[in-house]
């Protein structure tokens, strides 16, 4: 009777669990509880765009290391990371568009609006 | 006078059962608190990659949490074993780390069909923590799979419990470090704070189990103060507390206890659990009686008095004090399994209980019953009503007892009273209890009034 008992548990524990992940992830990408759906502000839609295209290689709320440099604090810096250059909106841009070193070019990718919006984003870190 | 305490802390009935309800809810509610604090508190929804993707780091997330509190169900901690018993505890714990290998191997799975490409899959040129990740989840799978096939590996317990002990702790700490670095949500408060917590939480109740409390518990030895041989290969040895110390710890009577001998000579240093098969009512000492049958057992006869042993307890929940409504009993023994039931017969004689016992006891013959003089005094005695039933399957010629195996005739004739309304409580050898179990639920026994514990912590 125990061991059924344990397997009537563990079934239970292992289906709530499954229920739990699925549920939770239906309500991150349904858009009811995203920030930036909620607030379509520049710099949620620069947080969305930071997470698509920079997050694989940079932390956004720590200054350690990942592949590139951690951001946070990034406008409150006097260099850049990595260049050495002055930190100012015009040195980030030309980061993205002219990258120093092993970052790939990202402004390929981004319309100048989604670069802005990234700009919003990086400079509340 | 015997004075008489019972371990207070062991509640009974449904207190109990709604006690470890409880825990198995808060169980599950620490599994899902990153999954709500990510959802409610720091919602970084990608929806770009839509939910497959979702669900894939979701998977990492809780699984995480499952190895993490891994410990929990395994270190041998009193308030989450008492309401459920370790052997049913264990079985938990395996059934966990199984699921949480599913999931993981779910999780790159899912995140590479997501959004981030097979490649993340079949690549080399990976991120190192990418990388770390794929390392952990070998390890885990090593892990498991050393767990479930011990025996079939001829893996020995303690060399078991080696690698076990390495490949624990080193699954935590790169899966740590995958997730830290791989994990977007884990940048942001409080998950960036949550987490280091609970892996260091984690390691040092890790390292509480495997070296604090040990060596807690050996700087308090207790003492062998009494050897006794009850048959050709079963002794029955006895310990003292720790000097200074009075009392042993509060148990009931057939719990049981895990026991390392200290005792030099040679003689190996290998921590067992064995049933304690004195009673409470024993004021002072504590029992284990002990079969030799082979590898550790074999060298029990060896015990002297003055040795040293490190005990570690109590923990099960096969004892009729857990059943106080419970008048009626059946007590089924085979051979060795007689220890927690001669426990629990003393206690009832010491504490001059009223209860009415049928105790069906088998052996292969009369010189391997264990407690045989003992036994027959209380059955004689007033309290509690026993009636001792010895089966013999090799009889001497002048045996006037039962005889042959337990069969479900023989079964259903000695317990014809008892089938509807008494409680049954079976130890012995698995191939005598798994007949008696199906024989019992043939004669129409159900299942809640049938008490047994799995004494093997391996399937």
């Amino acid at each position: 009777v125990r061991k059924t008992i344990l397997n009537y548990t563990t079934s239970l524990v292992i289906f709530t669990i499954v229920l739990v992940i699925i549920m939770f992830s239906i309500l991150r990408t349904s858009g009811v509880h995203s920030v930036g759906a909620a607030a379509d502000t520049p710099d949620a839609r620069g947080e969305l765009i930071f997470i698509e295209n920079c997050s694989g290689c940079h932390h956004a709320h720590l200054t350690e290391t990942k592949i590139g440099p951690g951001l946070k604090g990034l406008f409150n810096q006097e260099t850049l990371p990595a260049s050495h250059r002055p930190v100012s909106e015009n040195n980030v841009r030309l980061q993205l568009k002219d990258p120093y070193k092993n970052m790939p070019r990202m402004a390929d990718d981004l319309s100048e609006e989604q670069i802005n919006d990234l700009m919003a984003f990086l400079k509340n870190l | 006078v015997k004075l008489y305490k019972v371990n207070k802390s062991i509640k009974t009935g449904e207190k109990t059962m709604s006690r470890g309800l409880w825990r198995i809810i808060l169980y599950v509610l620490i599994i899902s608190a990153p999954l709500t604090i990510v959802t409610y508190l720091n919602p970084v929804t990608l929806h770009q990659n839509g939910i497959i993707y979702e669900i894939g780091k979701n998977l990492g997330l809780t699984a995480f949490m499952i190895l993490m509190l891994q410990i929990l169900l395994s270190g041998r901690f009193k308030w989450i074993e008492a309401p459920f018993g370790m052997d049913i505890l264990i079985r938990f714990h395996k059934h966990m780390a199984i699921f949480a290998v599913c999931l993981l191997l779910l999780h790159p799975v899912l995140l590479a069909g997501g959004g981030l490409g097979w490649g993340l899959l079949v690549k080399v040129d990976l991120p190192w923590y990418i990388l770390i990740g794929k390392l952990t989840l070998m390890l885990l799978l090593v892990n498991v799979a050393l767990s479930l096939f011990q025996n079939r590996l001829r893996i020995k317990f303690e060399k078991w419990r080696c690698y076990h002990d390495l490949l624990g702790p080193s699954i935590s700490v790169l899966a740590f470090s995958h997730s830290w670095f791989a994990g977007q949500d884990l940048q942001n408060p409080p998950l960036k704070y949550l987490w280091p917590v609970i892996l260091i939480t984690s390691v040092c109740l890790f390292f509480y189990h495997r070296i604090f409390r040990p060596i807690d518990l050996a700087c308090k030895p207790y003492r062998v103060i009494k050897v006794k041989q009850e048959t050709h290969d079963v002794w029955t040895i006895s310990l003292a507390p720790p000097p200074g110390i009075k009392k042993v710890f509060n148990y009931v009577p057939g719990q049981f206890h895990f026991i390392t001998f200290h005792r030099n000579r040679n003689l190996p240093e290998e921590e067992h659990h064995w049933t304690i098969s004195s009673s409470p009512t024993e004021q002072g000492i504590i029992s284990s009686t002990i079969k030799s049958r082979g590898d550790f057992t074999s060298t029990i006869g060896e015990t002297r008095i003055g040795d040293t042993a490190t005990v570690h307890g109590p923990f099960g929940r096969f004892s009729y004090v857990n059943y106080a409504n419970e008048q009626d009993l059946v007590f089924i023994a085979g051979g060795i399994g007689v220890t927690p039931l001669r426990g629990m017969i003393r206690h009832m004689h010491d504490i001059e209980s009223e209860k009415s016992v049928l105790f069906i006891y088998a052996n292969s013959d009369e010189n391997n019953i264990v407690f045989s003089k003992e036994l027959q005094e209380i059955s004689s005695a007033n309290y509690p009503r026993l009636n001792l039933v010895h089966i013999l399957e090799n009889p001497p010629r002048n045996w006037s007892g039962e005889t042959g195996l337990l069969d479900k005739a023989k079964l259903e004739r000695l317990c014809k009273n008892k089938l509807n309304n008494a409680a049954f409580y079976l130890c012995g050898p698995p191939g005598l209890i798994d007949k008696v179990l199906v024989n019992l639920k043939e004669l129409g026994v159900p299942d809640k009034r049938i008490h047994l514990e799995i004494f093997s912590f391996i399937d």
